[in-house]
């Protein structure tokens, strides 16, 4: 082989790498990062990962919205009304909203959206929640009427999740009505445009380029070189983020935001299950402390699971506060005296069980070195995150540190996180029977499955409940179709709650009270129920809550007009401005 | 050449028991891994219908071996090696729309090792001892002991941060592609170079060059056309099988260059518990690997036929 030769390969090598990486984007667009690829441009999936819902938040609309209180209101549509029975709901489009293909925006666009999402083709996720919508009607060219079959007290959250889209040719771009239009989709790149005609005012920047951007440390570099202008909640470490801000080329936004850090409880526990307990362990922490340092200054001091912005938010309930004295008194009364005072031997151990990553290991140490103070030992563990859920969802844990994304913008997270699921050691087979039960509409298959799920529920093996209870006996009366759906309603109430009440909480009252204000449709009555919840949390402590992280987002300089709400979603990119 | 066609075939059919090894193997290994990979998919706040849904999807509501079954029937012999479990797209699309950027990669990280690595041995090799030959050796400890996560890094501060000549991370033209290729290459130009040095050294030695420098053959001559062809050997052997791994290996490149390969897609797929892509994303890279093999044992017999491949 000849030295030539090889010159000659090398050119083909390059020509080749020229041509497969062609597709070069030019002008000025805004670039910002994202950590992984979105899955799908398409909303009708879901917004199943973070990525592709941000993505979303800027190429389509919602018929509703979240105000500044996380309130729902109208958005493509002028005004919606709910009936009582939760069952029809009904939404006034606004006039004169262009989509991207530049026509008017029409109830049928709504209509295609959510009823293509049930096609066998598409396989969506989401299809068997939207599958509760019967209908839809469009009496007229700006009116959906949604029918449900039964009552859909989450269709609102949910059509937030999934935004109007218009139907394009199979296999084209995405078109919405959002402020920015898809015009390239590359594995690693999303090109978005500005849509002048956006009807909440045209986009200040003409284009926005999506990049996608694993590594944290190339991440930063970009920033720093300038290949990348804006990185939003990007995953970066907060002593990262505090040393960009050093940066002269660059800038730092540190904005309120609502992602909640807890330490849940697992109240089984023998000396957990004590309320006096974890109260003392919450008054032990030094919050303050922790968000100085580890957080650097990221985060702001939480009080409960709600978000002081949001209209549920009781602002009355009771506050913890650093006080390591009234925590050791509290631990002397509820019987674990300290056996050698300030010695080294401990009142008792509790494990701590957290991820490996981020700033959790950091933040485990000190919360060990609190609770050592008050001379409580703490065992820490650490985890992949895939086994730290695993075990969070199997109760194999004392106590755990987490950060909650998203759940708390609703006052739906008080049964997301306090509702007692069903989490006896035959939950597989519950949910097995009722799949089947739910599958088999009629036929003989039903009866060997409801009465495999009449031996489960038999067993009593749920937190204590009087509608439970009254639901079996009256399955117990019924045959046949009735007894069907008494029993799937049981199942229902089992099930369909608590996903995030891993501290095993059983409070009957509290349950009680998280149904009533489900199905209430008086504002006021809810929001007297929810800071009744927040009231008893605050006393029981299933769970302590730490801190709010902030929204952080790290801009080169010439971007200006960053102005992130505390959901943080992406909506701002409309507003910001290029230099 | 009839037998030359019955080698490749047989090769080819060596591949059935490799492939099979590899699915059984990398459907057990990605069953070890303990959590519940629907859950992380749907995300903690989703509902109960759709984290059912999701397992059923995943088809981890089966018993283990209908598992594997499924998965032969379903994903393997249907050549689509499974879908996607939210966008229902078939695996073997999302790979091979992956897959030209990582042989770019690899072809261009070759490219860097023969330029600079074949030139650099010879010298090293004629002028022993001397400046180069000195030079060489250092580039060569260097390469080996500086793995990519480091080089890569340094490469970027100095060349995109501080200097700003070149881009830090992505695709998009030739300038993108230069620090993906020195980092990936970097390490296999050190061993190659020093390969080539000592083989050509030996060669140097034999009598075949005294005879061709006693007939009076140039210097540059008898070294290339002579000494070079025959020192090659040694080194289409580590090229074929460095080729294999430059294709599988670049994870750490493709990874943190944000370079749209098979091998960022892998990790991507492991992170995200996506079972079925990343056994897609391993059996592809296995193919290849096997293929690329069996072509540098048909480029032997090219460079020497003494050599018989059976």
């Amino acid at each position: 082989m000849k030295l030539h030769a090889l010159v000659a390969l090398a050119i083909i090598v390059c020509f080749l790498g020229a041509t497969a990486c062609s597709s070069v984007t030019g002008g000025d667009a805004v670039v910002i990062a994202v950590e992984s690829a979105p899955k799908s441009l398409d909303p009708r999936l879901g917004s199943i990962d973070s990525v592709s819902a941000r993505l979303h938040q800027m190429v389509f609309d919602s018929l509703v919205r979240k105000n500044e209180r996380f309130e729902y209101v109208p958005h493509l549509a002028e005004s919606f009304t709910q009936s009582d029975d939760a069952k029809t709901f009904t939404f006034k489009l606004r006039p004169g909203i262009k989509t991207h293909s530049g026509r008017d925006l029409t109830s049928a666009d709504v209509k295609w959206t959510y009823e293509s999402i049930a096609s066998p083709d598409l396989k969506s996720p989401v299809a068997a929640a939207f599958g509760r919508i019967a209908t839809i009607e469009t009496p007229d060219a700006l009116t959906a009427v949604f029918q449900c079959r039964e009552p859909y007290q989450a269709l609102l959250g949910d059509l937030m999740a999934v935004p109007v889209m218009i139907e394009s040719p199979a296999g084209a771009l995405p078109l919405g009505t959002g402020p920015f239009k898809v015009i390239e989709a590359g594995e690693q790149t999303v090109e978005l445009e500005a849509h002048p005609g956006y009807f909440l005012g045209a986009p200040k920047v003409s284009r926005l380029r999506v990049r996608v951007i694993p590594d944290n440390n190339t991440r930063e570099l970009e920033l720093k070189s300038g290949g990348v202008d804006l990185a939003i909640n990007s995953g970066f470490a907060p002593d990262t983020v505090a040393k960009m801000q050093t940066d002269s080329d660059l800038q730092v936004v540190n904005a309120p935001g609502t992602n909640i850090a807890h330490i849940g409880f697992n109240v089984n526990d023998e000396v957990l299950r004590d309320a006096k307990v974890r109260r003392a362990l919450a008054q032990a922490l030094n919050r303050d402390q922790i968000i100085a340092t580890v957080m650097q200054g990221q985060a702001r001091t939480a009080d409960g699971i709600m978000p002081p912005e949001s209209w549920a938010y009781d602002a009355e309930a009771p506050k913890t506060t650093f006080d390591p004295e009234a925590a050791k008194r509290l631990l002397d009364e509820a019987g674990h005296p300290d056996p050698d005072g300030d010695g080294p031997a401990f009142r008792f151990t509790i494990g701590f069980t957290t991820t490996n990553s981020g700033t959790a290991p950091a933040i485990a140490q000190i919360v060990q070195e609190q609770w050592k103070a008050v001379g409580v030992g703490v065992n820490a563990e650490q985890f992949e995150r895939v086994t730290f859920f695993d075990r969070l969802g199997t109760a194999n844990f004392d106590s755990y540190y987490i950060v909650s994304v998203g759940a708390n913008q609703t006052p739906d997270v008080f049964a997301w996180a306090y509702y007692p699921s069903y989490w006896g050691p035959d939950r597989k087979e519950l949910d097995a029977a009722a799949a089947k039960l739910s599958a088999a509409a009629g036929d003989s298959a039903a009866d060997p499955a409801a009465g495999e799920l009449m031996a489960i529920l038999d067993r009593r093996g749920y937190c204590p409940s009087a509608e439970l209870d009254s639901l079996i006996a009256k399955a117990k009366g019924l045959s046949g179709a009735e007894k069907r759906t008494a029993l799937l309603s049981a199942c229902d109430l089992l099930t369909s709650r608590g996903a995030g009440n891993r501290m095993r909480y059983c409070n009957p009252a509290l349950a009680e009270d998280i149904l009533k204000a489900e199905r209430s449709h008086d504002r006021s009555e809810q929001l007297e129920i929810y800071k009744r919840i927040q009231k008893t949390i605050a006393s029981e402590r299933p769970q302590i809550y730490l801190w709010y992280t902030a929204n952080v987002i790290v801009a080169r300089k010439r971007i200006g007009n960053i102005d992130v709400d505390p959901s943080g979603a992406w909506y701002f990119l409309q507003g910001i401005t290029s230099t | 050449m009839p037998r030359f066609h019955l080698i490749v075939a047989r090769r080819l059919l060596l591949l059935l028991p490799v492939i099979f090894l590899v699915v059984t193997f990398v459907f057990l290994l990605v069953h070890l891994v303990p959590g519940d990979p629907a859950r992380l998919i749907v995300g903690e706040n989703a509902s109960q219908e759709t984290y059912l849904e999701m397992r059923q999807r995943m088809r981890l509501d089966l018993p283990l071996h209908q598992q594997y079954l499924a998965f032969w029937r379903e994903d393997i012999l249907t050549g689509e090696l499974g879908r996607d479990y939210i966008t229902n797209e078939p695996n073997i699309r999302r790979v091979m729309r992956r897959y030209p950027s990582t042989i770019v990669l690899a072809l261009s990280a070759l490219a860097i090792v023969v330029i600079v690595a074949v030139p650099l041995g010879v010298t090293a090799a004629t002028h022993r001892g001397g400046i180069v030959d000195a030079i060489s050796s250092v580039v060569a400890l260097l390469g080996v002991s500086l793995p990519s996560f480091a080089l890569a890094p340094l490469l970027i501060l100095f060349f995109s941060v501080k200097l700003r000549v070149l881009p830090v991370s992505g695709p998009g033209s030739m300038r993108h592609l230069i620090l993906p290729a020195v980092t990936l290459g970097f390490a296999l130009a050190a061993v190659v170079t020093r390969i080539v040095r000592s083989s050509v050294i030996e060669e140097l030695g034999e009598d075949y060059v005294r005879t061709a420098r006693a007939k009076g053959l140039s210097e540059a001559r008898v070294l290339y056309r002579h000494v070079l062809k025959n020192s090659l050997i040694p080194v289409v052997t580590i090229l074929g099988l460095q080729f294999g791994v430059l294709l599988a290996g670049a994870i750490v490149t493709e990874y943190i260059f944000s370079w749209p390969g098979i091998g960022s897609l892998l990790l991507e797929s492991i992170n995200q518990r996506n079972y079925s892509l990343t056994q897609s994303c391993i059996l592809i890279i296995s193919i290849t690997y096997v293929l690329v093999n069996t072509a540098t044992d048909l480029l032997y017999r090219w460079l020497d036929p003494r050599i018989k491949v059976e």
